[in-house]
């Protein structure tokens, strides 16, 4: 009698570990493979660059291979590789690159470009538009060569940056901007300093002066930009001595390093908005 | 019996050990699964549980002539923690584990009884020792291997690899069992 429950407690066992990994499988699979919803601003300066994010399941066979995105043939992208890898997903990435600027000298004075869908080829040979965000293309002159020179610049995984630059010749700095600060909101915070002073505009700036930037993504993980990767180009925008108006492009990223639990609620909601 | 008994144990070897060169199989399990039925074909003594046995090996025999085929997916070996396995490649590892269970219970079961019956009570002991540990490392096994769906489990490579030392290690102790089994029978 005892030997009989305990083999039948062995088969209920091992039934039971079937059935429940068999259901957390089917129940923590992504209806299909998709970019993540970014927020990107890039100049197509050649040696600009990005990075889009992509999600799948783990045994997906259909991948993204490369992207491309109309009216700007000088974006090129790397392989795609495998950037983290959870339970039942992948989290891939490509790095799109700016070979060389536009060739077309009408597109600087159309002004920015805003994508929200680019073409995909896939890994079984088709064709398709994805959504991945909102990206921001700046074509226009940056005037090359200004007065400020970026001196350092670093940045950690939980989204903190830094940057210093230095300025050569005395210039009068006349706005601070980013297209994503309204939208980010409190997600997105920095500090940026004239020598010891909080930057107010406008603001003659002597040479010498070191100009510094503090910036941080204090995302909360239940937040609906916890998994959203953010590529940033602040503008800080000045007139050199000779009263050319010049802007200092400071980049600035946010990577996502989602964790288990974030990827299984981002899996949740994708299954409900298909349903 | 002395011949069956050597034919189900070369059977046996050829299925435990598995040389591989350029990914040909020098020693086919195919080739083991016809020696042990073949041996178990030619036990004098007829148990019921050879019977038992001689059902799993011909399931065994057709499975791995599918694999050979292709029409069954390739053996996988789980050996990453940090990797999922497909439904349809674990299955096959589990129908294979369910198979050589049913196969060392009939082979350790008949040979026990078969020595029980000729006052051998020492060697029965030991087949129902073997039958036992294999049954624990396949237990574990069947426990085990469904969590490879859902990948990054850190305790399953460890844990399969354990089960298949412990299964290796049962099915060394079977073959010298059943070798001894042979000649004793003789002798007796």
């Amino acid at each position: 009698m005892r030997k009989a429950f305990f083999g039948w407690s062995i088969v209920i066992l091992i039934i039971a570990s079937w059935a429940y990994n068999i259901h957390y499988h089917r129940t923590n699979r992504l209806p299909e493979g998709r970019f993540l919803s970014h927020l990107i601003e890039v100049s197509d300066s050649p040696g600009d660059s990005f990075m889009l994010y992509y999600i799948a399941n783990n045994d997906d066979k259909r991948l993204p291979v490369s992207v491309s995105i109309e009216g700007l043939p000088a974006l090129q992208f790397y392989p795609t590789s495998v950037y983290m890898t959870f339970s039942n997903q992948k989290l891939y990435r490509l790095i799109g690159h700016f070979d060389a600027g536009s060739d077309d000298p009408s597109s600087a004075a159309a002004g920015p470009l805003t994508i929200h869908s680019v073409d995909v080829y896939c890994s079984d040979g088709t064709l398709e538009k994805s959504d991945i965000g909102e990206m921001i293309v700046y074509r226009e002159d940056m005037g090359s060569g200004g007065p400020i020179a970026q001196s350092s610049a670093s940045g950690s995984t939980d989204g903190t940056n830094t940057a210093t630059f230095r300025v050569n010749k005395p210039v009068t700095a006349n706005g601070f901007s980013s297209a994503f600060l309204n939208e980010l909101g409190s997600a997105f915070t920095y500090e940026l300093y004239f020598g010891t002073d909080a930057a107010v505009f406008p603001r003659e700036i002597e040479a010498g002066t070191p100009i510094s930037l503090m910036a941080a993504f204090p995302v909360p993980a239940n937040s609906q930009l916890y998994l959203q990767p953010v590529t940033m180009r602040l503008r800080l925008e000045y007139t050199d001595e000779a009263g050319i108006s010049r802007v200092q492009m400071i980049p600035m990223e946010r990577h996502p390093y989602p964790t288990q639990a974030a990827i299984r609620e981002y899996v949740k909601a994708q299954r409900r908005a298909a349903k | 019996m002395r011949t069956a008994c050597s034919q189900i144990a070369w059977g046996f070897g050829l299925t435990l050990f598995d040389f591989r060169i350029n990914g040909f199989d020098l020693l086919p399990d195919v080739l083991g699964f016809i020696l042990i039925l073949i041996g178990l074909a030619n036990m004098p003594d007829r148990q019921r549980e050879f019977g038992i046995a001689m059902t799993a090996a011909a399931v065994m025999l057709a499975l791995s002539i599918a694999e050979l085929a292709g029409a069954m997916p390739a053996t996988v070996t789980i050996s990453q923690s940090d990797r999922s396995y497909s439904l349809s490649a674990l299955s096959a590892i589990g129908l294979s584990t369910l198979c050589m269970l049913a196969l060392l219970y009939g082979i350790c079961e008949g040979f026990a009884r078969t020595a029980a019956s000729i006052d051998r009570l020492e060697l029965a002991r030991s087949y129902r020792a073997a039958w036992q540990l294999s049954l624990a490392m396949g237990v574990i096994m069947l426990f085990v291997l469904p969590f490879g769906l859902n990948g990054s489990i850190g305790f399953l490579p460890v844990m399969t690899v354990l089960a298949g030392i412990g299964q290796f290690a049962a099915g060394i102790w079977l073959i010298v069992l059943v070798r001894r089994f042979g000649r004793e029978y003789a002798a007796a």
